[in-house]
């Protein structure tokens, strides 16, 4: 009976191996791992990056102040902004100054001697000038005369109004003394700026 | 101590947060802060030296201007006399008076009460005279001072006394241009 029971094949080899634990690894824990892996590349890279350019602009900065600083060009800039703000705006001043100077001149000549000719010219023979007051300022002339006749007085208010440089004559009366009638011209000179 | 895995997650993400915030704060933050300095100063320093390359390259064109100013001046200030001495306008005065036959009396140089003058370059000084002479003569002299751009009447008055003898007091003023030497 014995004999005729099957065997059943053992398999020893398997039986024999130990059986190994192998590590069991938690992906939650692998993923945090990652992350913590990634934050510090990103870190370090965007550090990185921005530490190359921070040496870049450190250069740039120092190649500025280079230039800034350098002796030569200081002492151009210096000149240069000496000679525009003190120098030639000092030159722009005097030439405006001797300008409006010269323009004042030409529009206002002031009285000359030919004028003068003209006005003592006007007495003829029977007018004579006592005084003759001028003042630059207004342009006007102020004559004291004296005239052998009333009649004289027009005729000598006519010349002067011919002589065509006076553009205003105020006379007020005369007063008889022993020597003539006494009379006094207020003009204005046209020659004068405030005249035209 | 054995950690549960809970704990252990919880550590891991807190590792995380402090790896991120020390990095962001210790490293990142002042690196971008010293960014933005170094640009705010290089912006800064950039228009320090762009003005000071215009105005370098302007140099010469300035050089031109003032050439060109100081040519112009010399025209306009040719004809006015330089700054003198109260000495030196008696002697030009009375060197015309004595050339006119006209005999003065007196002479007399003051500073003009109200100044005329811009910035001071030009001058002026006041010189009334009291002179005798003929008609025909003071006329020359009038004709002599307007021929003279510094010289200038202001007021006269004649008295007309006998044998066409003239006295006469006259106010001029004498106008003078004053370099400035310093600046050229």
């Amino acid at each position: 009976m014995l004999l005729h029971r099957k065997h059943k094949k053992i398999n020893y080899v398997k039986a024999l191996r130990v059986p190994v634990n192998k590590p069991k690894i938690n992906k939650a824990v692998l993923r945090v791992v990652f992350s913590l892996a990634f934050f510090i590349v990103v870190i370090t890279s965007v550090y990185l990056i921005t530490f190359f350019e921070n040496n870049s602009l450190e250069n740039e900065l120092s190649e500025i102040n280079d230039y800034i600083n350098d002796e030569s060009n200081q002492a151009l800039y210096d000149k240069s902004e000496y000679d525009y703000n003190v120098v030639l705006s000092d030159l722009n001043s005097r030439q405006e100054a001797l300008e409006v100077q010269m323009d004042s001149w030409e529009l206002n000549p002031g009285i000359t001697a030919e004028y003068l000719e003209k006005i003592l010219n006007c007495n003829g023979t029977n007018v004579l000038t006592e005084s003759c007051d001028y003042d630059d300022s207004t342009g006007v002339m102020t004559l004291g005369m004296i005239a052998k006749d009333s009649s004289d007085i027009y005729d000598y208010i006519d010349r002067l109004g011919e002589t065509g440089i006076i553009d205003d004559i105020n006379y007020n009366g005369y007063n008889v003394y022993d020597d003539g009638f006494s009379f006094t011209i207020y003009c204005h000179i046209m020659a004068n700026g405030s005249g035209e | 101590m054995k950690l549960s895995k809970r704990e252990k997650i919880l550590l891991y993400i807190l590792a995380c947060i402090v790896i991120f915030s020390g990095g962001l704060y210790l490293l990142i933050l002042p690196a971008f802060e010293k960014q933005t300095e170094l640009t705010t100063e290089i912006d800064s320093y950039r228009t320090i030296q762009n003005e000071m390359e215009i105005q370098i390259q302007l140099s010469d064109n300035i050089q031109e201007q003032i050439i060109k100013a100081n040519d112009e001046i010399t025209v306009l200030s040719s004809d006015l006399y330089t700054m003198m001495p109260n000495y030196d306008i008696d002697v030009i005065i009375t060197s015309m008076l004595n050339k006119h036959n006209l005999n003065q009396s007196s002479l007399l140089i003051s500073d003009p009460t109200t100044s005329e003058t811009n910035d001071n370059c030009i001058q002026s000084k006041y010189v009334n005279i009291q002179i005798t002479g003929v008609i025909s003569d003071v006329s020359e002299f009038i004709n002599e001072i307007d021929d003279i751009q510094s010289i200038h009447i202001i007021t006269f008055y004649m008295d007309f006394v006998e044998n066409d003898k003239i006295n006469i007091s006259m106010s001029l003023e004498v106008f003078m241009y004053e370099t400035n030497d310093s600046l050229q």
